[in-house]
């Protein structure tokens, strides 16, 4: 009888304690805003519904696009804001809250404690957690709202990659590598392809432009069409012109031009920014300047009467010694030369006489590495001098070179150049 | 004791549980754990029990007060030293040596010492320094410092408060030795048949938890988390890292209780508790073992490590119940025979 009796006690008591306990219907049920409830067996118990967003409004406190699909994004969040219902009838007593964010496994991301006190009359809890792609992965989420421990709502959400953020991350990613140069000059020759008046300088004239050439280095091969943007700053430091540029996956180079005449720029300094993937690859500067009378062949119509023009190349045919190739920008090379060839012209051919012309090569940084003197007697009937130098990386920098030409003391030619670094390098 | 020690290497809820501010996801997990409220307050209770009753038995053999007392800091110290080689090791599986924390044994240690200067006072003046203490203890944790690696920390949480260091300070846990060496003067002295012991012991454990539940009601001074109603779950999950004064006398009370009823119960069904006794007998043994083959095998080798929930931690239960009980069976065959300082000292 004893053992009956202890036996009934112990199972009664565990009953009443484990019956007793809980505040909380064990069954949930689907409460507003598709929060999953857990409703208080007391008639005024507090209730949560929980609401999630991506932002949340500083003056109302409102969410804004609340939803529960959000898109990973850098620095984004997903908001949550709870509201309790039946705040007003706990005044008189301390509420602790825990709120809970888990991910698609049911781990715990990130808890914390809220503890409302009798002077605090607030009735929503408000939480975020990043979604940055470094941080979450796609899949579903949820979020639980805990009153004294015991779980009182709950509410899934979903974190997703949209498609044109996964293209992106993948482009990123594939062109971490990517470099690119920027080149300007006034056109390119439709013969040859050549860059002309290629330098970083340019007279402001009227139907003239700036062409920025941007060269693309360690562009992956694959295939993948890039979308750069080119951003042309004015002396003022604010962009005057905004392209977006499509490039092929088969294409190394792309360009961008801007008029310069006088009605459309002032003189000063400017830029050219180049963004991928609203980042900043390369950026150029170039300067305008007021249209001065600069011609490349200068006919000096004074008592000598000569002038001369220059053709640039790296080979001159031997049969016809005719310069192979003329061009205004070359790459600098090991054991390459850059070959000048000067004509001469005479405008007065029946004048007789001894004449000293002196060939000087002016380096970017306006001094003279190179001169050359060469005398021509009266009998000497040839039109044309040479002079030549090298273009090794070991002896040239970058930059815009130019070849002025004398006749005795006075300027009859000069001839500017761009000497480029090797793309391969 | 095993039951959150097998739900701590099994149970996938510890992956994220944090001891300090729990939440469940369901009811048999917080029984779970809440059964295991009751281990330290009843460890420490027992222990100034039996610290007591090794005093007298001692003194009846006639040593004096300093050899009894030198035998306990020693064994004290002993306990001190066991947790922090061997069983901070032994969470890890032996994974790593970490001596520089302490833990429930380290705390038995300490109170060990400091009974051993008291424990042959009147059971009054030992129930008045316990409550001192206990009533003192929910005013000493206010005091304000920033855990860290610092000695005040050291010293806060060894004493005091609780934390990555220690989550069992001394002074509140010693106040329950205290209280079991009180209650050691009646169940092995003043009340002489079991029916004095069921009687006495339902009073004092009554009349703790009421004392502990008209504490709680205050709300304020002795508790530390809130709670929502009288009788509700948050009722009863105050604080036990450090303990509150409602934990504490909730638990204390409740402690006597069950060893009130275990009393009654072995007076009815005799041999029911026999499987206790094995391991009883060679407790620090069976502590110091089930968490090295837990920590080896579960968290060092990964078998079902966090891996499974309730069903999983129960069946855990069962296996090493299986393993240790022979296993305490030989040991405390070895120990009765054994001469070896450390194998008696365990």
């Amino acid at each position: 009888m004893k053992r009956k009796v202890l036996i009934f006690f112990l199972i009664t008591l565990a009953q009443i304690v484990l019956t007793f306990c809980s505040d909380r219907i064990e069954t949930p049920i689907e409460g507003g805003n598709s929060t999953l409830v857990y409703p208080s067996k007391s008639v005024n118990g507090i209730e949560a519904i929980i609401t999630f967003c991506e932002r949340i409004s500083k003056q109302t406190g409102d969410p804004i696009k609340a939803g529960t699909t959000f898109a990973i994004k850098e620095n984004a969040k997903v908001y949550t804001v709870v509201d309790l219902i039946n705040r007003k009838f706990h005044k008189d007593k301390d509420l602790m809250f825990h709120i809970d964010w888990l991910d698609s496994s049911g781990n715990s991301l990130f808890k914390k404690r809220i503890d409302l006190k009798t002077d605090d009359s607030s009735s929503t809890l408000m939480s975020s957690i990043n979604i940055s792609p470094d941080k979450r992965q796609p899949g579903n989420y949820s979020f639980r709202v805990y009153l004294f421990r015991e779980l009182i709502a709950e509410k899934k959400f979903e974190l997703i990659i949209q498609m044109k953020d996964t293209i992106a991350v993948i482009k990123r990613d594939l062109v971490k590598d990517l470099e690119a140069r920027i080149t300007f000059c006034q056109g390119i020759s439709k013969k040859t392809g050549k860059l002309i008046g290629a330098g970083n300088k340019f007279e402001i004239k009227d139907k003239a432009k700036v062409l920025a050439i941007i060269n693309l280095e360690n562009k992956d091969t694959s295939n993948l069409n890039l979308t750069f943007y080119a951003d042309w700053i004015g002396p003022n430091d604010s962009s005057f012109y905004k392209k977006k540029i499509e490039v092929f996956s088969n294409s190394n180079s792309f360009s961008s031009s801007i008029s310069i005449s006088h009605k459309k720029r002032q003189p000063g300094n400017y830029f050219l920014r180049v963004y991928l993937f609203e980042k900043l690859i390369t950026e150029g500067k170039f300067e305008l300047i007021e249209a001065k009378k600069k011609e490349k062949i200068i006919t000096k119509p004074g008592s000598e009467n000569i002038s001369a023009s220059v053709a640039l190349c790296e080979r001159i045919s031997k049969k016809t010694g005719l310069p192979i190739n003329p061009d205004s920008v070359f790459t600098l090379k090991g054991k390459g030369n850059l070959k000048a060839i000067i004509y001469i012209v005479k405008n007065d051919t029946t004048r007789k006489q001894q004449m000293s012309f002196s060939v000087e090569w002016t380096s970017p940084d306006n001094n003279t590495f190179y001169r050359k003197n060469i005398e021509l007697s009266p009998d000497d009937t040839s039109s044309t001098i040479t002079s030549s130098i090298s273009i090794s990386p070991q002896k040239r920098q970058p930059g815009i070179y130019i070849l002025h030409v004398y006749y005795g003391k006075e300027l009859v030619g000069e001839k500017n150049f761009l000497l480029k670094e090797n793309a391969d390098k | 004791m095993l039951v959150d020690h097998c739900s701590y290497y099994l149970n996938s809820t510890w992956e994220f549980l944090d001891p300090l501010d729990p939440l469940f996801a369901n009811w048999g997990q917080v029984v779970l754990r809440y059964v295991s409220y009751i281990c330290a307050p009843g460890f420490l209770l027992i222990n100034g029990a039996m610290v007591w009753w090794f005093y007298y038995r001692r003194k009846n053999k006639g040593l004096d007060n300093w050899s009894i007392r030198k035998q306990l800091i020693q064994r004290g110290t002993f306990l001190i030293l066991l947790q922090m080689t061997w069983v901070n090791s032994s969470w890890s599986g032996f994974n790593r040596f970490d001596p520089w924390h302490l833990g429930i044994i380290a705390c038995i240690g300490f109170s060990m010492i400091f009974q051993s200067f008291i424990v042959n006072w009147r059971w009054e003046l030992q129930l008045a320094v316990a409550v001192i203490i206990l009533v003192l203890h929910p005013i000493l944790i206010k005091i304000p410092y920033s855990p860290g690696d610092n000695l005040l920390t050291v010293f806060m949480q060894t004493f005091i408060d609780a934390g990555d260091f220690n989550k069992y300070p001394v002074i509140p846990w010693f106040a329950v030795a205290l209280l079991g060496s009180v209650m050691a003067h009646g169940w092995l002295k003043a009340w002489d048949t079991d029916r004095k012991r069921i009687y006495w012991g339902t009073i004092i454990g009554a009349s703790a938890i009421i004392i502990s539940i008209m504490i709680r009601m205050l709300r304020g001074y002795g508790n530390i988390f809130p709670f929502s109603d009288f009788g509700s779950y948050s009722f009863f999950f105050d604080q036990k890292y450090p303990p509150s004064l409602y934990f504490n006398l909730w638990f204390f009370g409740c402690s006597v209780l069950v060893i009130t009823l275990f009393i009654a119960i072995s007076k009815i069904f005799p041999k029911v508790f026999l499987i206790f006794d094995i391991t009883g007998k060679v407790a620090l043994f069976f502590y110091c073992m089930h968490i090295a083959i837990l920590g080896v095998f579960s968290k060092r080798i990964g078998l079902f490590y966090h891996e499974g929930e309730i069903a999983a931690t129960l069946i855990g239960v069962v296996i090493m119940m299986i393993v240790m009980v022979p296993l305490s069976k030989w040991f405390y065959k070895v120990k009765s025979h054994s001469k070896n300082f450390i194998i008696r000292m365990i």
